[in-house]
This record gives C-alpha cells, sequence and structure tokens, in this order.
C-alpha cells in the first residue's frame, strides 16, 4: 500500500502554519477507483476513478493527544464486478472529466489523442493525471487532440510509452489524500466502508 | 459482502520516522491483507 498527502496539501499546510492561509476546501469527498500506478505526492487525481464520489462523515478525534487526528469515513457499495485500488480524498464532490489515450504516447510526444474529448473543460491550462505523470493540457484541436507540457506538477515524465486505452483524468478540485493498494476485487453489491485517519504527532 | 479498510496515515513534525500502518480486513473473512511501516514525515 501507498499512502501520501499531496504536493497541493503540503504547501497548504505549510502556507497554514506561516499565516499565508489555508486555501483548501475540507477534503471530505471520497472517490475509489482502479488506476494501476502506486500514489504519488505529484497526483493530482486517481488513475482511474470508478463512479461518483461519495461524501465522507468527518470528524476530528484524539489518537495521542486531544484533536490530533482528521477522521473521514465513507461507504461505498459496488455496481459491478470490480478490482479496487485506490482511494483518494477530494475537496470537491464534482466529478473528474475521464477520457482515454486513443493512441500510446511516447516519451517525447507533446500531442495526445483521446477519446471522450468533449467531457473536458474547454478553459485551458488545465492538469490531467496519465499513470503516474501529470500533463498540462494547454490547448486542444476541438475534437480529439490535447496539445501538453510533459512532467507538469512536479511529476516525471514516463521513460517509457504509455499505452493506449490509459486513462485520462481531469481532477475537480483538489485531491488532498491518496492511497493505492493491491487489487481488492468486489462483486456487484459488495460494500466497502473506508476509514481514513490523518494524525499529526 | 462487507468490507473495511482503515487508513491511517501519520504526519510527523519531529525528526524521528514514524510508522505509517494500513492495513484493510474484511468483515466476513477476518484478515490483514496489506500491512507495512514507512518513514514519514514532513
Amino acid at each position: 500500500m501507498n499512502t501520501v498527502l499531496t504536493s497541493t496539501t503540503r504547501s497548504s499546510l505549510v502556507n497554514a502554519i506561516t499565516g499565508s492561509g489555508y486555501s483548501l476546501s475540507q477534503p471530505k469527498y471520497l472517490s475509489w477507483g482502479t488506476g494501476v500506478s502506486p500514489a504519488l505526492p505529484t497526483d493530482v487525481a486517481l488513475g482511474n476513478p470508478n463512479g461518483p464520489s461519495i461524501t465522507g462523515t468527518v470528524s476530528t478525534i484524539s489518537t495521542v493527544t486531544s484533536g490530533d487526528t482528521y477522521f473521514c469515513t465513507g461507504t461505498f457499495t459496488s455496481s459491478s464486478i470490480l478490482s479496487v485500488t485506490e482511494v483518494g480524498l477530494f475537496t470537491s464532490q464534482s466529478s473528474p472529466a475521464v477520457g482515454s489515450l486513443s493512441n500510446q504516447v511516447n516519451p517525447t510526444d507533446t500531442t495526445i489523442t483521446i477519446s471522450g474529448y468533449s467531457k473536458f473543460s474547454t478553459s485551458f491550462p488545465f492538469n490531467v493525471q496519465v499513470s503516474s505523470e501529470v500533463m498540462t493540457v494547454l490547448s486542444g484541436n476541438g475534437s480529439n487532440v490535447f496539445y501538453v507540457t510533459r512532467a507538469a506538477n512536479g511529476s516525471s515524465k514516463s521513460t517509457s510509452i504509455i499505452p493506449a486505452l490509459t486513462p485520462v483524468v481531469a481532477p475537480s478540485g483538489n485531491m488532498f489524500m491518496k492511497s493505492t493498494f493491491s487489487g481488492m476485487t468486489l462483486q456487484s453489491g459488495d460494500s466497502m466502508l473506508f476509514n481514513i485517519q490523518i494524525q499529526f504527532v | 459482502m462487507q468490507y473495511t479498510m482503515n487508513i491511517n496515515l501519520v504526519e510527523s513534525g519531529s525528526t524521528q520516522p514514524v510508522s505509517e500502518i494500513n492495513s484493510y480486513t474484511a468483515v466476513d473473512n477476518f484478515a490483514t491483507l496489506g500491512e507495512e511501516s514507512v518513514p514519514y514525515s514532513i
């Protein structure tokens, strides 16, 4: 398993300490998915979100000292056979835009061809998660091509081919935390309760 | 079937590594499927 607070979260927490202001909304929306890349701090979205997010129940609990732990809990119910591999905490309930690569992406490419173009914003730029890499979409051709800056948000450019059909995900709001784990196979109707605790010591 | 996953992330303000313990368990088949201890600090 791999669990991280994202780089956006980290800088926001530092801003709170320095008095620059904490800029994130409450991270109370949970989303789960089936992405295959381990969580990285530079990630901006799940690798492959599954369905709409849910609103978690948030509380402050005391693990060691009074009020030292943020607690968010929520339950998903699967509507199909699903191998869950990731969960994230987000500041917005809106669903992310999700498309997929129509063609493989080579390490030197700065254009990507996608399906699901109309699901994405027409207001540029915005970031998309493609496997473990974040790309900034600078513009598009209006139908199926994005022109991108590779290795955005501090992520590393993929040194190998990113295969066709890899999901392309534009987040809604900020991803506060992401956790990835070995696939948990659920049958239709199975439910999964996530208890997420972030403790400060 | 109902499953429960507990994700505990410990943020340390000290210089000592702390443990991140993640585990998930199936209610009907109680077993720890994943657990690790990872140095983590900000």
